[in-house]
């Protein structure tokens, strides 16, 4: 597979967006005042959740695309995707931990947006072993479509979480309940900090999909080449 | 919260936050890199035992 000059450019881009993105966050944005420096894992923890949730809007695009074309690409991107919004989900629900142990004072609570988060991580998390799982190629392939569509339900259940059920997490954009803890106004630089943060991580969604999608078209080539070989020495 | 005076040093809970994004999102670099290398090296395996077979079945 040759080096694809795009992706390096794209990659060093990306690297280059985290850099300023982390000033930001740490330098030009303000401390704030109730909550300290705690505070400023909100940038990433927000961040990280709105790659999950675009991972896998991703995903249930591909997945019905696969099964409407049965095009091999689109199967590729859907499991690239599940990946990278599986890790992103993962630093998202832990740094909501470390974040809720100062302000919540405790590292875990049941509340519904941390419940459905939870669901929806156990959910994708399920879909890569599904796909480990089977054997057959074609088989996996149709399952993991079909349930690349079902596990959907539980993103925007998550988002909404916060907004319909009564619950001590914040809503930073819109109106929180008032049961909420850790609620705070964003000051015009916490403002550009958090949107740059978001702009930032979904370049590198991007970036780590192109990676994820050329890895996983090798994978493919290279379990050819490996049949075609064994088929060669039986012979 | 209400009757806080001072802001309350919190610096650790935001070092082990940045840390978690850090050691998640380098560790999945790390699995991308390594998986790749792996596939090269087999590619490059497969690659040899074919050209070997080729001139096995020629001699």
């Amino acid at each position: 597979m040759q080096p694809n000059q795009h992706l390096r450019i794209l990659t060093i881009s990306s690297m280059l967006m985290l850099v300023l993105s982390i000033y930001m966050v740490f330098v030009y944005a303000p401390l704030e005042i109730v909550m300290g420096a705690v505070q400023r894992v909100f940038y990433y923890h927000v961040a990280s959740g709105w790659i999950g949730a675009l991972a896998f809007l991703i995903t249930l695009i591909c997945s019905i695309l696969y099964l409407a074309t049965r095009n091999l690409k689109w199967d590729h991107v859907a499991l690239s995707s599940v990946e990278i919004g599986v890790v992103f989900t993962s630093m998202n629900i832990v740094s909501g931990s470390v974040w809720a142990r100062p302000i919540w004072n405790t590292w875990w609570t049941w509340d519904p947006r941390l419940t459905t988060a939870t669901i929806m991580w156990l959910l994708y998390a399920a879909y890569l072993m599904l796909r480990q799982s089977l054997e057959n190629p074609q088989r996996r392939r149709t399952f993991a479509a079909v349930y690349g569509i079902v596990a959907f339900v539980s993103v925007p259940l998550t988002f909404a979480a916060i907004r319909i059920w009564r619950t001590i997490h914040p809503v930073i954009i819109g109106s929180s309940d008032p049961s909420a803890e850790g609620n705070f106004e964003m000051t015009p630089p916490m403002r550009n900090a958090f949107f740059f943060s978001l702009f930032t991580f979904t370049f590198l969604y991007v970036t780590l999909l192109w990676h994820r999608i050329r890895l996983e078209q090798l994978t493919v080539q290279v379990a050819a080449m490996q049949s075609r070989l064994l088929n060669k020495l039986s012979t | 919260m209400f009757l806080q005076e001072s802001t309350p040093d919190t610096t650790i809970y935001m070092i082990m936050g940045y840390a978690v994004f850090s050691i998640l999102s380098a560790g999945y670099a790390i699995s991308l890199l390594a998986r790749r290398r792996k596939l090269l090296k087999k590619t490059e395996t497969i690659t040899r035992m074919q050209s070997e077979d080729t001139n096995s079945s020629i001699h």
